[in-house]
């Protein structure tokens, strides 16, 4: 069951029934009990009739049933006289086929008891009660005793019963009507309730993937639906901003090929004008392939981004030496520092390991060293260093260059995010470096993080201990 | 005519300054905004070829503070941004056209020649003076029936004075609008190409077209 509408109809429906059910049951026994009172309370007044019309004779209790109009007390349709041995003194004429209960002594106390006979079930309704006669024993008076007689009065429970079955059929149509309006109600109920639901929906639809800016307003919703719109719109927000990123992400990237590609298209266009000598053509050739060399950087670099973003890159950890890591990077970049008269210096104990993808975590600290060596001053330092901590190690890479501006270093990590645009020209950067140091090492469960001042920038990894 | 390049890829700089040059333009180029907008605000450019991506002053910004100072230049913007707004955005602020990197050198400079007219309020690429007619697509010259080389300074020089036939131009406003900034000849060069001009164009018998005005400057003139 999918419906919410039919499962709100049902639930109603299920608590109405048993409401409907338990006060007709209810209903149905008090009404019987009560009906049963008044009768079981007229046939004693019946027992009580007989038992003024009983007198002594000879000894032997008699029923008097002479019927003289004078204040005696009217005979009852159904009635008999037991005595104590159980046997009938007087019975009235009709019922024939009555039958009398047969347990000759009943309850002291009168009550009523229901006998059920023939094959029509008739149903009889029969009060005992146990009359004490006194016999007056003229001849000896000390000698005087009581006699006991148990008086039945029974009347028939036809009356009561077609009551009762009246009543019944009364009911069950009562509870079928409520059941229809409760059904109609709870339908329309259940409709007014859900309409927010599809309201928000509508309004989900004019918040779209070009239209992201647009938001729920909770004015028009009931005040329970307050929280549900405000985390909705707060989706929104992050959705928005996440979109945006992606966008601004896309037109750098766009930015960022195309104006390399247009660069080469358009020397190899002006070359191809007029007639060149070797020594133009060669220039330009080298150019382009500067220029192409670029782009692959900047595509290597988004290629390496995308199956990390992935998670196709997870990385093969193993323990490496990083003194000896370090090492070979400085290697790698000595070249350039010499360049720019850039000192190299180590400050790691040779025992110091870390655990990381030796690939992945050369390509993070070779970034960073390298950024270190491209953005220092002539004649200036490049210090990386490590401390092994508890839980981790901290690796710091320290450079004396002019230092990042406060207002930049929050955003240093973001893709093509750069201080100064005209640096990469000069430099070679591909705007990508920073994002795929800060992928690598969140990839190693680690972080990455920049400080700066006028005397120089710090970059400090810091990977987790296995 | 006078070219000023503001884009910020050193590689793309070069090959349009290169590319311009060899069509007879005078071409500045500036490397970032900063640069441009010095440049831009110090001379009086035919046509200003802007990046918005750039360094230090981005390109819309330069665009509005040119317009703002009323700097007559029309300026096409050269841009990887490609989305209608910022089209609508870049034209609204002031450029006069907008073309998209990776762009054809010969769509750039067909826009150029474009905006040239647009400045000088052409509309034929065919500039006739009497029996002088100047191809300015093709670069062609021909007089009557005859078919003029000239060198690509000196149809620069015909090709401006053509553009303003029948006015008086100054010596030093055809310089500065032929040469870029970094030429180290003074404005007494003209009087050389208007000489070797004259040999082709205007060799007797032909009727004269382009005539002296003692103290003012040179004209180009049919009748």
């Amino acid at each position: 069951m999918r419906s919410l509408r039919l499962k709100l109809i049902v639930g109603s429906l299920l608590v109405l029934g048993a409401v409907v059910l338990v006060f007709s049951v209810l209903f149905y026994y008090s009404k019987r009990h009560d009906l049963y009172d008044v009768l079981d309370g007229r046939l004693l007044a019946e027992t009580q009739a007989v038992a003024r019309r009983m007198e002594i004779s000879q000894g032997r209790p008699a029923f008097d049933a002479e019927d003289d109009g004078e204040n005696r007390p009217t005979i009852p349709k159904h009635f008999r006289i037991i005595d104590e041995r159980g046997s009938i003194l007087f019975q009235s004429p009709s019922p024939p086929s009555f039958p009398w209960p047969s347990d000759p002594s009943p309850a002291k106390n009168p009550q009523g008891r229901t006998i059920e006979s023939g094959p029509a079930k008739k149903a009889w309704r029969v009060v005992s009660r146990i009359e004490n006669l006194d016999v007056d024993n003229d001849t000896n008076p000390a000698a005087a005793a009581a006699v006991a007689v148990t008086i039945q009065c029974a009347e028939s429970l036809g009356p009561i019963r077609e009551e009762m079955e009246e009543l019944a059929s009364r009911l069950v149509l009562l509870s079928i009507v409520a059941f229809l309006i409760a059904g109609g109600g709870s339908f329309l109920l259940a409709g007014k309730a859900l309409r927010p639901i599809r309201r928000i929906n509508q309004a989900l639809d004019n918040v779209s993937e070009t239209r992201l800016d647009q938001r729920l307003n909770p004015a028009g919703f009931d005040r329970e639906l307050h929280p549900l719109i405000g985390r909705l719109n707060a989706a929104f927000d992050r959705l928005e901003r996440a979109f945006g990123r992606e966008r601004q992400f896309t037109a750098d990237a766009s930015h960022e090929l195309r104006t390399p590609l247009a660069a080469i298209i358009n020397s190899i266009e002006v070359l191809l004008r007029r007639p060149r000598s070797t020594a133009d053509l060669i220039d330009g050739h080298e150019e382009n392939l500067r220029t192409a060399r670029s782009m692959q950087a900047i595509i290597e670099g988004l290629l390496l981004l995308a199956r990390m973003d992935a998670g196709k890159a997870a990385p093969a950890k193993q323990t490496i030496r990083l003194a000896s890591l370090v090492r070979e990077i400085f290697a790698a970049v000595e070249s350039a520092a010499r360049e720019k008269k850039v000192c190299l210096s180590l400050e790691i104990e040779p025992e110091t390991i870390i655990t990381a993808d030796p690939d992945q975590i050369r390509l993070a600290l070779g970034n960073l060293i390298e950024n270190a060596v491209r953005y220092n001053r002539p004649d200036g330092k490049v210090t990386v260093g490590a401390a092994a901590r508890e839980d981790q190690t901290v690796v710091t890479i320290a450079d004396t260059g002019p230092g990042i501006p406060a207002g930049h270093l929050p955003r240093i990590f973001e893709r093509f995010y750069r201080l100064d645009p005209s640096r990469t020209e000069t430099t070679g950067g591909c705007g990508l470096g920073l994002s795929i140091v800060q992928k690598i090492v969140e990839a190693h469960g680690g972080r990455v993080s920049a400080s700066s001042g006028p005397g120089g920038s710090i970059f400090t990894v810091a990977l987790p201990n296995e | 005519m006078r070219l000023l390049l503001v884009e910020d890829n050193r590689a793309l700089l070069k090959s349009l300054k290169k590319g311009f040059e060899e069509e007879g333009f005078a071409v500045d180029a500036a490397g970032d905004g900063e640069e441009g907008r010095f440049l831009a605000e110090a001379n009086d450019y035919d046509v200003v070829v802007l990046d918005l991506m750039l360094p230090k002053v981005d390109g819309l910004t330069i665009l509005r503070g040119l317009r703002k100072a009323g700097n007559p230049a029309h300026v096409l913007i050269l841009t990887a941004r490609d989305t209608p707004e910022n089209k609508v955005r870049g034209l609204n602020a002031g450029a006069d056209d907008y073309l998209t990197k990776p762009f054809g050198f010969e769509e750039l400079l067909a826009r150029v020649r474009a905006l040239l007219r647009r400045k000088y309020r052409v509309k034929n690429p065919l500039l006739t003076v009497a029996d002088l007619e100047i191809d300015t697509a093709a670069r062609r010259v021909r007089r009557g029936d005859e078919e003029v080389l000239l060198r690509p300074k000196e149809y620069a020089v015909l090709e401006y004075l053509a553009h303003r036939a029948g006015r008086v131009i100054p010596r030093s406003e055809i310089w500065e609008h032929l040469y870029d900034w970094q030429d180290e000849s003074t404005s007494n060069i003209i009087d050389v190409f208007i000489s070797r001009l004259r040999k082709k164009i205007d060799h007797p018998p032909l009727r004269p077209l382009i005539r002296t005005v003692r103290g003012a400057g040179y004209i180009l003139k049919g009748d």
